[in-house]
Parts: C-alpha cells; sequence; structure tokens
C-alpha cells in the first residue's frame, strides 16, 4: 500500500482527492498547513508527498525547502496554472513532478504511479550495479555513490541519472529521459528534464578539465561523460 | 492669482541681476574710460596759459605760472626759440611741447612735463562696453539656462522610466540641496511612481487572488468529477459540482460590484431612502441565520433617518457586515446592532458587534481588503464582503472602521452623512 501525504488548505478538496485516491489503491492522509505538512512528511510513514504551493502562511514552496533539508521523499507540487514560477522553483528545490491546479485527480494518480514506479522498481534485480567513471549506482537500492561518496539525490534525479549511466558516453535524448526517467512522454516548452538534470549538475560539480559532467547536446539531449 | 513662489523670485532675481549689472558695467567702462588718462587740471592751466601768451604777452604768462601751485613732480615752462626759458620753472623731458606766437610777435614754446592728456586719444575702444556687457549676460543666461535645465533632464528621465513601468525610479536624491518648485515636482513624480507602484501591485495581486478563488471551486469540479466517473453511482457529487458552480457565480457577481464600486462617487443613482428601515429588513433576515446556531441580532434603533443614498449598495453593505458578525459570533450569543443620529442629524452612525473572537489588531484595516481572510477560514467566503461595504460606505462619502471590543468581539462602525451633506455633495460632484 502506497502512503500518501495531502497538504492543501482547501478541506473539501482535501476531502474529494482522498476518496478519489483511496479508491484508486492509495492510502490517504490529509493535513490543511504548512507547518502540519512539514512535520508529517519528515515522520517518515509516507512514499509520496503531495504539497499546494498556495497554502496560507508557511508557503508550499518553504515547506518544500524545508522538507529537502532532510528527507528525499518525493514530492509532487500542486501549482497554479500558468505560474511557471512557482513550477521552475520547485522542481529547483527538488520537487519530482508538479501537477497543475485545476486538473483531474487522474492526472494526479497517474503522475503518482510514474514516481513510485521509479522509487520503487518491481522486478529490478537488488544487485545490479552500474559503474561509470566515479558514479555506482545501486539502482534496487535507489543508492548512488559519487567519488565514494553518498550523493543525496530525489528520486527523480536518480531515475535520469540512472538513464544517463546506463548509456554513458552516449548522447541520450530528451523524449527517451521523459519517457523513461519521468514517466510521461516529452511535452512542450516542458522544462522539466532541464531543471532536473541542471540540479545534479550542481551536486556532481565540475570536471577536473572545469567542464561539467553531464554535457547537454543542443537539439539531441544529454549526455553523462565516461571516463 | 498665485503666490510668487521660489522659482520666481530666483528667476526674477537673475534676470534682474544680469541685466543691472550688464547696465552698470557698461556705463562704469563709460565714465572710466572719459576720466583716467587726462589731468583736467593741468590741461585747463595750459589753455589758461595758451590764451594768456597769445593775448597779453610773456610777463602775463609769467604770472600765471607764478601763481600755480604746481605738483611736484609737475613743471610748466616757456622757451624762447633759442631754447632760452622766459617763465615758469625749467621742463627738461617735456612730454607736451606748442609753439604759440605771442601777442609781441615772438615763437614761444610751451612746454610741460606732463602731457595734458587725450593727445594719442588712449580712451578705450568705444566696443568695449558693449563687448563685456554680451559677454557678462551670455554667462549670466548660460548659467541660469543649465541651472533651470538640468533638473529638467533628470525629470524627463524618470518620467520615461515610470512610462516603461520601472516605478522604482526616484530623481530626487538627484536634486541635491537645491529648493524650489522644481524640486517640489520632482518629488511630486516621485510620489506619483510610488502611488503607481502600489496601484499596479495591488492590481496584479488582486488578479492573482482573483484567479486562484476561480481556481479552487474548478479544482473541486474536477475531483467531483473523478469521483462521479470512478463510481457513477455517487449522484451527490452532482449536487457538489452544482455548489461550486453557484459558488463562483456568487464570486462573480461580488467581483463585478467591486469593479462597479470602484467608479467616482457620482457613478451611482441615489434615492431618498430611510435606513433606518433598511436595517431593520436586513436584520429580520439575518435572524433566521442567527437562529441556526442560537445566536440572536437584537436592533436598538431611532426613529428615521432619511438621505440620498444607493438603497441596493447600502443593502448589501450592511447585509454583509451584519451578517459577518453572525458567522463569526460565538453560538447561544447577541448581535448588537444600534444605530444613532448625532445631535443635529447630519450623521447615522451604525455599530454591529458580535462576540466572536474578534481580529488580530494588525488586521483591523487589511480585513477591508479584498479576499483578505481570517486563518482557517478557507472555505467560509470569498473574503469580498467587508471589501465591498468599506467601498460602498466611502462612495456615500462614510467612513467604515473596525475595532475589537475589550471584553471580547469586533464591532464595525460605519458612519453615513444625512441628507443635507450628501445632497451638498451631489451638488459639488
Amino acid at each position: 500500500m502506497i502512503c500518501v501525504l495531502l497538504v492543501d488548505d482547501d478541506q473539501e478538496l482535501t476531502e474529494m482527492l482522498s476518496q478519489y485516491l483511496e479508491r484508486e489503491g492509495f492510502e490517504v492522509t490529509a493535513v490543511h498547513t504548512g507547518e502540519e505538512g512539514e512535520v508529517q512528511a519528515l515522520s517518515g510513514r509516507y512514499s509520496i508527498v503531495v504539497l499546494d504551493v498556495m497554502l496560507p502562511r508557511l508557503s508550499g514552496i518553504e515547506v518544500l525547502r524545508r522538507i529537502r533539508a532532510a528527507s528525499q521523499v518525493p514530492v509532487v507540487l500542486l501549482t497554479a496554472r500558468g505560474d511557471n514560477i512557482d513550477k521552475i522553483t520547485g522542481l529547483e528545490l527538488g520537487a519530482d513532478d508538479y501537477v497543475p491546479k485545476p486538473s483531474s485527480p487522474g492526472e494526479l494518480v497517474a503522475r503518482l504511479r510514474a514516481i513510485m514506479r521509479r522509487v520503487q522498481p518491481a522486478d529490478q534485480p537488488t544487485t545490479e550495479v552500474i559503474r561509470t567513471g566515479p558514479l555506482v549506482l545501486w539502482p534496487g537500492k535507489r543508492q548512488a555513490l559519487w567519488q565514494g561518496r553518498e550523493l543525496g539525490v530525489t528520486s527523480t534525479e536518480f531515475s535520469l541519472l540512472e538513464e544517463l549511466a546506463r548509456c554513458a558516453g552516449q548522447v541520450v535524448s530528451k523524449q527517451d529521459l521523459s519517457l523513461n526517467a519521468l514517466g510521461c512522454p516529452l511535452t512542450r516548452y516542458d522544462r522539466r528534464i532541464d531543471v532536473h538534470i541542471s540540479s545534479i549538475r550542481q551536486k556532481l560539480g565540475p570536471r577536473p578539465d572545469t567542464k561539467a559532467w553531464i554535457q547537454s547536446v543542443r537539439g539531441l539531449g544529454y549526455l553523462l561523460i565516461a571516463e | 492669482m498665485m503666490k510668487p513662489s521660489r522659482l520666481f523670485w530666483k528667476l526674477f532675481l537673475a534676470f534682474w541681476l544680469a541685466t543691472s549689472l550688464t547696465f552698470f558695467v557698461g556705463l562704469g567702462m563709460l565714465v572710466l574710460g572719459s576720466f583716467k588718462p587726462g589731468d583736467p587740471h593741468l590741461e585747463a592751466i595750459l589753455a589758461s596759459e595758451e590764451q594768456l601768451l597769445r593775448q597779453f604777452g610773456v610777463e602775463s604768462g609769467r604770472q600765471l605760472l607764478m601763481v600755480w601751485e604746481r605738483p611736484d613732480d609737475q613743471a610748466i615752462g616757456v622757451y624762447d626759440s633759442a631754447g632760452q626759458l622766459l617763465a615758469g620753472s625749467p621742463v627738461p623731458r617735456p612730454a607736451y611741447d606748442r609753439s604759440i606766437i605771442s601777442k609781441d610777435g615772438i615763437t614761444l614754446s610751451l612746454r610741460s612735463t606732463h602731457s595734458p592728456g587725450r593727445e594719442g586719444d588712449q580712451r578705450p575702444g568705444r566696443l568695449t562696453p558693449l563687448i563685456i556687457g554680451t559677454v557678462m549676460s551670455a554667462l549670466f543666461s548660460g548659467y541660469l539656462a543649465y541651472y533651470l535645465a538640468w533638473p529638467l533632464v533628470y525629470l524627463r528621465r524618470a518620467m520615461s522610466d515610470v512610462a516603461q513601468g520601472r516605478f522604482e525610479t526616484r530623481v530626487k536624491p538627484m536634486m541635491g540641496g537645491r529648493r524650489d518648485e522644481i524640486v517640489d515636482l520632482a518629488e511630486d513624480c516621485d510620489r506619483m511612481a510610488n502611488q503607481l507602484k502600489l496601484l499596479v501591485e495591488a492590481q496584479q495581486h488582486l488578479l492573482h487572488d482573483i484567479s486562484h478563488e476561480l481556481r479552487s471551486p474548478l479544482t473541486r469540479m474536477q475531483a467531483a468529477i473523478g469521483l462521479l466517473q470512478q463510481d457513477p453511482a455517487r449522484q451527490e457529487m452532482v449536487e457538489r459540482i452544482e455548489r461550486e458552480l453557484v459558488r463562483m457565480d456568487t464570486l462573480i457577481e461580488a467581483l463585478l460590484t467591486l469593479a462597479r464600486l470602484q467608479g467616482r462617487p457620482g457613478s451611482i443613482e441615489r434615492e431618498p431612502l430611510d435606513i433606518i428601515e433598511l436595517l431593520t429588513v436586513i436584520v429580520e433576515d439575518a435572524q433566521f441565520e442567527a437562529g441556526m446556531k442560537g445566536c440572536r441580532v437584537s436592533l436598538q434603533t431611532c426613529p428615521a433617518f432619511v438621505s440620498r443614498v444607493s438603497g441596493e449598495l447600502l443593502y448589501r453593505c450592511f447585509e454583509n457586515v451584519i451578517r459577518n458578525a453572525v458567522r463569526y459570533t460565538r453560538p447561544n450569543t447577541t448581535v448588537v446592532v444600534l444605530a444613532e443620529v448625532n445631535l443635529d442629524a447630519s450623521c447615522l452612525r451604525v455599530r454591529i458587534t458580535d462576540q466572536g473572537q474578534g481580529v488580530e489588531n494588525e488586521r483591523l484595516q487589511s480585513i477591508f481588503h479584498p479576499f483578505e481572510r481570517g486563518m482557517n477560514e478557507a472555505s467560509a467566503g470569498f473574503g469580498l464582503g467587508l471589501a465591498i461595504a468599506a467601498r460602498a460606505v466611502e462612495m456615500h462619502g462614510g467612513t467604515i472602521v473596525a475595532r475589537n471590543e475589550p471584553s471580547c468581539g469586533l464591532t464595525v462602525e460605519i458612519s453615513l452623512p444625512g441628507l443635507a451633506r450628501s445632497l451638498h455633495e451631489i451638488t459639488l460632484a
């Protein structure tokens, strides 16, 4: 059973969404303030957090910042449609995905399932290891070592890194990255991949020759330099 | 007629100073030029001496030179053609030498150590005063023009910044310690920029709030539709969708009312109306709602208060405030509506007091802003009611304030001008 934490100040909405998600096989807890959301999200009881950006007092973005300071639990943001700033800031702060409001609960469920598929790979041998250069990935455990140290990446970032590492030294198209790592086809003006990649780049740091480990190939996609 | 201003005096003094200075300099040059190199005393003596020699001969010439009290450094002498000194003192190096035929028919030579002047016409050129005047006035005008023009350059730049939407531009600090109307204008420009900034921000904020408020019922409708699709048997979801539709409709209507209230006070239609009667009707309506939570609305009022008002707007205004009070008062308490007219019947004061929690002191003013709601009351309303009430009262030339009661609860006090004042305002508008 997947435990979902729903953080939204609209009680009527959370009530209906809870009913919907429960019928889809999720277990849902709803809270209505940012403070409560932060505490619950960090309790470790939830597999995924759905967080509204427009919360009174403590905004969703701030809650996300606080969650990310302590935990890599997957977070899906509910943003106002057309508000690009929230989307980009959210992704930069380590949100795994966002769902614009208003959109159908079916859309939310699809996004949640896509993320959960990544986080809990059903039929992957836990012993599989991907090594390329200073990077070691255990897809089964969702664990990443970088230059011998634990690399703190969100589950979405891990999936992207995994895709790139599997084809290290080759260009992976954004379309493939979107399908395999985010679980949905690439749409126009979709900046999610770019934002996630730039976040991974920051975590990897520069190469000795000052170039980035992940190179963007204009019009084609991204490439992880293999050593 | 406007009082002569600082700028007026600056300009006046500058022009006056420039013209009079030019005038005086020119005049000074002329006067000085006519006196400077020549010596009128010496000139007179020489002229008299010459006259005497011509008319009376050497003897009288000698007598004149003897009585002349000559300065130490000057000397005048009369010589004959052989160079013999006949009268006066010896002149070793004559600066002036004039030959004269005396009465006796002798050729004489009148010599002086100093020239009586103006011989070579050493007077300054006649153009000099003109040139100096021109240069002086050019300098003055140049300075004056610069002094007036440079702040205008900054002002113009600031204005064009504002026109392009950069409202944070400030021009006053550029003006230094100067004080006149141009600086006042700069200050006004800064104030305007700031006001525009606040207005635009308020508008954007409002738009943001409106879109959020419209989105919330849409999101709930989508959730309800999702549930209905999951299980077509859940017919209560249709009612839910309907409820959200009504809510959206109410919101849009409230927004339109608010938009209508942004106009000028003269733009509303007024009719003579007894406000007390209006209050009675509203309180009766609110009684039902209050009864559902065991509350009561008590109306304490004066006989009648007729004013020229928009009945519809004032109805909404009092209804919003009274229903708000009923919503927030604790169960089984009384909401008091107290209406009183002041002594000369020029003003009606209505106090609506509930027995709820009141609001935080820092929010006492902002509760009249659109979409301003208390915490934990997301679905209690849109936060437009008090905004509409406040605008409606303002349109009628009245005031609305909120304050917390010392014991508990919130009082909203509305003051409305009476017939006399409102009529006066209408004629003004």
